[in-house]
């Protein structure tokens, strides 16, 4: 009897009880159906999360000004005229720039002021002063116009460029280039709109195409180093020169052993903890390290899932086996070796578990496309992830089908006739 | 030519507890090519164990059984499958039709253990359908089937490898008494192309149509 005569018999077997065959195969349905989900959406998640991090630059690291604690602070609340004073300073961006081996390093300052309409409304966008070298280092285009350049850091030119949402809220349908962006007092005429397809919110940055850009120099000049913030019905005047440090090595295995450093040497140099390090390729790690668990986890459930299901297997196709003893009498009666049974079985049950692993796949891809619309998360569905479901599923009807189908093969003939 | 059927002081006893109860206690017997013969007996009285013999289900505690010309009285199971396959064909008093195949795929069914390729398999079976009668029913399964037709399609499974030897037991056992004639009938016509038939039963109305009647009493032949 070939492979692909025992498959056909098998197959036919199960039509004849389509039902029970349904029934028999329901848990590794919804055993593969849930593996299939779950890998899709922590697929998903995953490349979301790992796509955020990358938008940063996996080669660079940023440095931000964080308030210190109120502890640190608490002692000055006596004095009348009380300036908070934490954060980078200009010597440490000097620093980096001098004995880092970097490709480029850019401080940043955000500028704690809002932009209104012409009638007053308060627009959502941060001005943020930086250097030329902020382009290139966050890997953004110039999508028309162009960017702050050494000439404008030289002669602190009144220039703005906007980030292309910004661009959309503050001029909505005019064209921005040569118009006037009114920051307090001054103004800017724009001359450039940066445009940053990787930027994405909730990567630890601020969404870099809602800002307005003005250079360094021109901000040190118009405003100083001391910001007037108001918040929550208290005022407060904030001395901060930069806001961040964030800088490009020349080889991404240095991003984590260059922050290293800098840390070493803000915490020698720096009275308060006022700064926090973010290293894209450091959180791509940590990342990494999570998703192990996760699979873990999820390989155990599988697993479980699969293991529930194949007991599912085995009882059907004991009774299956005890209800057919006739049937396998007559077969052994008619020339059938105990090898042509117990293939005959295991096939069945492969069969079962494989049509069952197709059900579920097609339930699981259907499962991660409700949850990625209605939960908004991002699924992935993988090829990989549906031959091994396939595969284990079939792999499972085999292992526990052998039980059930070594029954079978042993099956006394004259005993097997005399069933009913 | 050697005898189809050549028994040498058969004997078989099964396990009752502690002891061993002897059900055959040295059947010879010779049969040869052609014949027609009825096995008869009451119950318990060894004809079943017997029967089981002859079709290599089980295998003797002692003596010789030569099937056509081969001493298979102490076959592993995988030959004794392979000898059923090829040498015998089984008729059941049930039929024993597998209720998932239509008549062409059961009568075809042997031969698939034969390893004979599909397409031959299914042109020979639809052969040996016409042979019984049922050409119109190639594409039926058994529980569309009357009593009759289920056992003609039985009747051609067994002559599917074309095996030398037909063993039937009670063939007739769940068929009215017409449809017990045309089944009777059809042996005749079996037998009277030259197949070697033996058959189990209690009914006597095969008694006039047999060739040999041979009678069992607690595990022997009677003479």
């Amino acid at each position: 009897m070939t492979f692909f005569e025992t498959l056909h018999i098998a197959l036919l077997d199960l039509a004849l009880h389509k039902f029970r065959s349904l029934l028999a195969a329901l848990g590794i349905i919804f055993g593969v159906a849930s593996v299939e989900a779950m890998v899709s959406i922590s697929l998903g998640a995953q490349t979301a999360a790992v796509n955020r991090i990358t938008a940063l630059g996996v080669d660079n690291v940023l440095v931000r000004s964080v308030k210190p604690p109120d502890t640190a602070t608490n002692q000055k609340q006596g004095d009348r005229q009380y300036i908070l004073q934490y954060g980078l300073l200009r010597k440490d961006l000097d620093h980096v720039r001098e004995t880092f081996p970097v490709r480029y390093a850019v401080g940043s300052r955000n500028m704690r002021t809002q932009i209104y309409t012409d009638t007053g409304r308060e627009l959502d966008v941060s001005v943020v002063a930086t250097e030329p070298d902020y382009l290139p280092l966050t890997r953004s285009k110039i999508s028309r116009g162009r960017f702050i350049t050494d000439v404008d850091q030289r002669t602190a030119a009144p220039v703005a460029v906007l980030g292309s949402q910004a661009a959309r809220t503050i001029f909505s349908f005019t064209d921005p280039i040569d118009q006037f962006v009114k920051v307090e007092t001054h103004y800017y005429r724009v001359v450039g709109i940066l445009d940053n397809e990787a930027a994405v919110k909730d990567a630890g940055g601020d969404d870099i195409n809602n800002q307005v850009f003005i250079s360094m120099a021109n901000a040190q000049a118009n405003f100083g180093d001391i910001s007037f913030e108001r918040s929550a019905g208290a005022s407060q005047n904030t001395n901060i020169q930069l806001d961040s440090i964030a800088f490009q090595v020349l080889d991404t295995a240095d991003a984590v052993p260059l922050a290293a450093r800098l840390q070493a040497y803000l915490e020698h140099t720096h009275k308060q903890h006022d700064y926090q390090f973010l290293v894209p390729s450091e959180l791509i790690q940590q990342k990494a390290a999570t998703q192990r668990i996760f699979t873990i986890v999820m390989a155990s459930i599988a697993g479980l899932s699969l293991l529930i299901g194949g007991i599912g297997i085995m009882n059907i196709m004991l009774a299956n086996v005890y209800d057919r003893r006739k049937e396998i009498g007559t077969r052994r009666a008619l020339g059938a070796r105990r090898a042509d049974i117990l293939a005959q079985f295991v096939l069945e049950a492969a069969a079962l578990t494989t049509f069952g692993g197709l059900i579920g796949v097609g339930v699981g891809y259907l499962l991660a496309k409700v949850i990625s619309t209605y939960a908004d998360w991002p699924t992935i569905i993988s090829p990989t992830a549906i031959a091994l479901g396939l595969a284990i599923s079939s792999l499972t009807g085999i292992l526990f089908g052998l039980w059930p189908a070594r029954q079978a093969a042993r099956t006394n003939p004259i005993e097997a006739l005399r069933a009913g | 030519m050697p005898p189809i059927v050549e028994l040498n002081n058969l004997q078989k006893s099964y396990p009752l507890g502690d002891e061993h109860l002897p059900v055959l206690k040295g059947v010879s017997l010779r049969i040869d090519s052609g014949e027609y013969v009825a096995i008869m007996g009451p119950s318990g009285s060894g004809k079943s164990t017997l029967l089981n013999l002859l079709g290599l289900l089980d295998v003797p505690d002692d003596g010789d059984y030569f099937l056509a010309g081969n001493n298979v009285a102490r076959l592993d199971d995988d030959l004794l499958a392979y000898h059923r396959n090829i040498q015998i064909g089984f008729i059941f008093q049930s039929f024993n039709l597998f209720q998932q195949f239509d008549v062409l795929h059961n009568i075809a069914v042997p031969m698939m253990y034969a390893g004979v390729p599909r397409a031959h398999a299914r042109e020979r079976a639809a052969h040996l359908a016409g042979l019984v009668g049922l050409s119109h029913r190639l594409h039926h399964r058994p529980r569309q089937l009357s009593g009759g037709e289920m056992q003609r399609a039985a009747i051609a499974r067994a002559l599917a490898n074309e095996p030398p030897l037909l063993l039937a037991d009670e063939p007739t056992g769940n068929l009215d008494e017409k449809t017990g004639n045309d089944i009777m009938a059809l042996f005749d016509r079996l037998v009277a192309s030259g197949q070697t038939m033996i058959l189990v039963t209690h009914n006597p109305a095969y008694q006039s149509r047999v060739k040999r009647t041979l009678h069992m009493r607690d595990g022997n032949l009677l003479p």
